[in-house]
């Protein structure tokens, strides 16, 4: 932490001619926000341009960042938000089109030696939960991402959405009630 | 205990409830619930992060370049955020537009009145253009300085028809406005402190506040839709309303509470526009209407009682209505968009609290309601204001 807040002053230069201090934080944060970024847009090229977006309006607002909050935190709050803004702006696509990103959710579903049938089987469920998780809304999906996926509070994810807490439950609860629906068999529901 | 419903199943799974144990004991009594369990918990446990391929190890690169290349070009993005400072610019033709167009009316209806509606939506556009233009600089709201101007433009394109109601009264006419006008634009590049006190005490005081002034705006507001039938209708009305809030601590309280209202609304105002969300900047920019409005139409009452005058109907719109000349045609806009910011800002918060506590169907039909209530009465005062009455 004392090492990135030394990092910090040397970034904050008016015009990033050749700054190594700045690529030095990139270095060290932009696989936790990338991967952030994939898990709520479900694009890996448009979480590569939340990344960009990010770390622009970062050092935008490096001169703002007082060291209240952990840097990694501060910069993933920028993440879910820039997300948060592709999502609302209709933007961000599955990516369909790339069938390894596809193929890593199906691993994870098998089991440790698939057969052809098991590997269908899970393929197709790693299809629905990609849908799924496309039909909830832009805070529904964020918010259940950070709950579910990265393991955040309620309360932090109100503090990252500045939202109130009740309404980020109903936001998870929504988005769950969704899941439900497009995942279990019909009639299981209460 | 009765059975659990899903979210609270859901939320115990994510170990956030606050009664796990108690929801513990019911799961191992009741087997429709601990099924239930069993199925959400498959459910939530089948869906598993997307592993994510490396973006290569020039992607940091990549992120310098973009980084760079937007600091460097200074962030073409708000094109056409500057113009928000047509609006107050040209504010002074729209009413005068209303005029024309509604004497035009009195002699080509067919015209006339469509050309009414334009020229009565541009008068009431200002807040509309400030949410545009604040959501054009969103992307770099960080930079707060560096996007004062627009800010300010932003601020005064809202607040234009209650700041053109406080400059007419100083008797100077267009020099005392296009005045205000220069000394904001000059505002803008001055740094000013944002305030960093305790913002949810302000909003405590806010809220309070707003409760009293709400339960008397809605008295207020169907009251001046009782013009549409006659005027001596609405004096009826208000004299019965009267008995109740001309009493002097009522008064008192009601004063007490518009001040709190306009002085934590106004140190609030910045910090929600910097959140920069489309939603957010409309309830800043009603928010500052209102104040505005407060502080002109409290003052304009004050002034009156002053000098004995009654502060009725005709006082608000004078004997012929607001179409009778230009100097009476400005209150028009200021009037109504006030009702607008009323029904945006308290509609906004409602929302929000609504949001928590119910689904989103019957919010949004809730929502759609306060719309058509509003335009209801948009139009119900806005006729009623031009001298149009259902009884002589």
């Amino acid at each position: 932490m004392a090492a990135e807040a030394g990092d910090l002053a040397s970034v904050r230069c008016p015009v990033p001619e050749d700054n190594t201090a700045f690529l030095t934080l990139v270095e060290r944060h932009y696989r936790q926000m990338y991967r952030l970024a994939v898990r709520i847009t479900g694009n890996e090229q448009e979480a590569k341009d939340v990344v960009q977006e990010s770390w622009l309006r970062a050092y935008r607002g490096f001169s703002q960042f007082e060291g209240r909050a952990d840097l990694g935190t501060w910069l993933h709050r920028i993440v879910v938000n820039c997300a948060l803004d592709l999502l609302r702006a209709g933007r961000s696509r599955p990516d369909r089109t790339r069938p390894e990103a596809m193929n890593l959710r199906v691993q994870a579903i098998a089991t440790a030696a698939p057969d052809p049938e098991r590997l269908a089987a899970s393929a197709e469920t790693a299809r629905r939960i990609e849908s799924a998780l496309e039909a909830l809304s832009p805070v529904e999906r964020t918010a259940f991402t950070l709950r579910h996926f990265e393991g955040y509070s309620i309360d932090e994810i109100a503090q990252t959405l500045g939202l109130r807490s009740n309404n980020v439950k109903q936001h998870i609860f929504r988005g769950i009630r969704k899941l439900r629906v497009a995942l279990e068999p019909q009639g299981s529901g209460q | 205990m009765r059975h659990l419903s899903g979210d609270d199943l859901a939320l115990h799974y994510y170990g956030e409830s606050q009664r796990s144990a108690a929801i513990e004991r019911h799961l191992r009594s009741c087997p429709r619930c601990a099924s239930e369990f069993a199925r959400i918990t498959r459910t939530l446990g089948s869906i598993t992060a997307p592993d994510t391929s490396d973006p290569g190890d020039e992607f940091p690169l990549e992120i310098w370049q973009h980084v760079r290349s937007r600091a460097l070009q200074n962030d073409p993005r708000p094109r056409l955020a500057p113009f928000v400072w047509l609006v107050p610019l040209l504010y002074p033709l729209s009413f005068l537009a209303i005029f024309e167009s509604a004497r035009l009316a009195h002699e080509q209806a067919t015209i006339g009145i469509p050309l009414v509606v334009l020229a009565l939506g541009w008068a009431l556009a200002g807040p509309f253009v400030a949410v545009f233009a604040l959501s054009e600089i969103r992307g770099g709201r960080t930079d707060a300085a560096r996007h004062q101007f627009v800010v300010f433009g932003a601020l005064l394109a809202t607040i234009s028809p209650a700041l053109f109601n406080l400059t007419s009264r100083t008797g100077l006419g267009l020099p005392a406005w296009y005045g205000a006008t220069a000394l904001a634009a000059v505002a803008s590049f001055l740094p000013i402190p944002e305030f960093t006190g305790a913002i949810e005490r302000l909003r405590r005081f806010h809220r309070l506040s707003a409760l009293l002034i709400v339960i008397f705006a809605v008295a207020h507001v169907a009251n001046q839709a009782f013009a549409i039938v006659s005027v001596s209708s609405h004096t009826f009305v208000q004299n019965v309303l009267r008995v109740v809030y001309r009493q002097p601590l009522i008064e008192t309280l009601l004063i007490a509470a518009i001040a709190l209202q306009v002085a934590t609304g106004t140190m609030m105002w910045r910090g929600k526009v910097q959140r920069g969300s489309t939603s957010a900047n409309l309830q800043a920019a009603s928010g500052l209407y209102l104040a505005v409005f407060f502080l002109a139409h409290v003052s304009a009452v004050a002034l009156a009682r002053q000098y004995q005058t009654e502060t009725n109907f005709v006082w608000a719109a004078g004997p012929m209505g607001l179409l009778a000349r230009p100097g009476l045609t400005a209150l028009l806009p200021y009037y109504l968009l006030a009702i607008v910011a009323l029904f945006v800002h308290v509609g906004y918060y409602a929302r929000v609290t609504a949001m928590a506590f119910l689904p989103e169907l019957p919010v949004r039909r809730l929502s759609y309601a306060a719309i058509t209530v509003c335009g209801t009465l948009v139009l119900t005062i806005g006729l009623a204001l031009c001298g149009i009455h259902l009884a002589p």
